[in-house]
């Protein structure tokens, strides 16, 4: 058994009356990938953001119940420890209206990061992303100048910077087409060697292609949770 | 009905076309380096109009550094601090009703308060600030508006590395936000630049060069005005109106080129 780097204590999340995760306690092991599944609504994106206190960022939602990084109360942190230790990757990419190199460095030069170190993270964390060999010649050009895969990677390596323990990707592919995909999954299956990775996906093929453990979410519950072939297999839809 | 409507538009850009025309026929004449650059003589009469230009440019000046941190920070706290609620709806409610107050309204309290309770005599000062005022709820409502386009994708990118609020504010969302904020100030500069009455009322009309924020000053409308109404210069008035109109059209055509800047992906 391998160890647990994030877990959940019946984490209960309400948008105003409604209640869209109705306590939901999972441990997510380190050095692998979880998958989150279920149909829309079903909570499993209201459950990843609960992990890195997203919720507090749009506000309007109540968070109830406790999330352990390392075993420590996450809500002891200040939300921007949190958010460095536990980065998070989008449904639709969003890089900055900045340059390629401005967005990659974003989070360490919040902290203060700058010159010739701040330049070995980007490169570091490009590289990281497989996104290098495609960028390396034009570092200062317009981010949004990408193609869709080429910023989604550029955001990984965005939250890659900050060394996160664990990274959140919530359905990262879903905006993107099947080569971009394959990339990213790719980069999945290198990350998992490293960090703890938690991945909401609608596809059951891409659950399977990525993650070692499932958990499959149902009306704001956690109905089944298991290695990965034995809960995709029981799954029929 | 097409050929009517075509015809109404025809007969409109015609109109302002022709507005156009008559001042260039009737002023362009005048516009030399000497009218430019030249002092007034003979109440502007005959000369230039540099004491003229040069109070235009430090009384617009000083409503707009006045006015864009002001409004802008307003802005900020209404779209990004302040909780929804009765209370920012009521401030929302009354800048959106302050911007359709008419001028001269915000002359006669300029009036009242700059140039007669605080002392400041009809002064640059005190027709900079009147005009600030009266520019507020513009700059407040399209800095609003800029911050409400910045998509809610990128605030929480921003936080999602670890940005605190303000930083994700400073860093991305200005950032996203900026060539609204500046198509709104400059926007909001032309309408400064056209402002007679209230200028009248609290900056005066003297035509002398200003020499200090407390000096009294004519700019371009005001002069175009009493040109005018006093019957001292046709061709003058007409060609002040026309630097006053490039001067103008120079402002909306760089908004114009910021709103297209930002829209480029």
């Amino acid at each position: 058994m391998t160890d647990i780097k994030l877990q959940t204590v019946d984490l209960r999340v309400c948008y105003g009356r409604t209640e869209a995760l109705k306590g939901v306690s999972l441990a997510m092991p380190d050095r692998a990938v979880t998958a989150l599944i279920g149909p829309s609504g079903c909570g499993k994106s209201t459950f990843l953001r609960a992990l890195n206190r997203m919720h507090d960022v749009a506000g309007g939602t109540r968070v109830s119940g406790r999330v352990l990084l390392d075993g420590q109360d996450a809500a002891r942190l200040a939300p921007e420890e949190l958010r460095c230790r536990v980065g998070m990757v989008f449904q639709r990419p969003n890089p900055f209206p900045m340059s390629i190199a401005e967005n990659a460095g974003f989070g360490p030069s919040l902290f203060g990061v700058r010159g010739r170190e701040l330049a070995r993270i980007v490169a570091e964390s490009l590289k990281r992303a497989a996104l290098w060999p495609e960028v390396k010649g034009r570092l200062h050009a317009d981010a949004r100048s990408l193609s869709g895969g080429q910023q989604q990677r550029l955001c990984i390596a965005r939250a890659l910077a900050l060394q996160p323990e664990v990274l959140l990707m919530d359905e990262p592919c879903s905006a993107l087409d099947p080569a971009a995909t394959e990339a990213v999954e790719e980069l999945i299956a290198q990350l998992r060697r490293e960090i703890a990775v938690v991945i909401v996906t609608h596809s059951m093929a891409q659950a399977r292609r990525v993650a070692g453990q499932v958990a499959r979410f149902q009306a704001g519950r956690l109905a089944e949770v298991g290695p990965a072939d034995i809960v995709l297999d029981r799954c029929q839809f | 009905m097409k050929a009517i409507l075509s015809a109404l538009a025809v007969t409109v850009t015609g109109l302002l076309a022709g507005l156009l025309g008559l001042l260039v026929r009737k002023g362009a004449a005048f516009v030399t380096v000497d009218f430019l650059l030249g002092l007034p003589a003979r109440a502007g009469q005959s000369g230039g109009i540099l004491p003229v230009l040069v109070s235009t440019g430090l009384l617009v000046g000083g409503a707009l550094l006045l006015a864009l941190p002001l409004g802008a920070g307003t802005a900020l706290y209404l779209q990004e601090y302040a909780r929804p609620g009765r209370l920012v709806e009521g401030l929302r409610a009354l800048t959106e009703a302050l911007a359709g107050v008419p001028s001269i309204i915000f002359g006669l309290f300029g009036f009242s308060l700059f140039v007669i309770r605080l002392g400041w005599g009809w002064s640059l000062a005190s027709g900079s600030a009147t005009l600030a005022l009266m520019l507020l709820p513009t700059v407040i409502r399209t800095t609003e508006e800029a911050l409400a386009a910045v998509p809610r994708e990128l605030r929480e990118g921003a936080a999602a590395l670890g940005a605190t609020r303000w930083e994700a504010i400073r860093r991305v969302v200005l950032k996203s936000a900026a060539s609204g904020v500046l198509t709104g100030a400059v926007l909001a500069l032309g309408r400064a630049l056209g402002e007679t009455a209230a200028v009248l009322l609290t900056a005066g009309s003297d035509l002398g060069m200003p020499t200090s924020p407390l000096s009294p000053g004519r700019t371009m409308a005001v002069h175009l005005y009493i040109l005018a109404t006093e019957g001292l210069s046709e061709g003058r008035a007409y060609a002040t109106a026309l630097v006053l109109v490039a001067a103008v059209l120079a402002v909306n055509l760089a908004a114009n080129l910021l709103m297209a800047r930002g829209q480029r992906p």
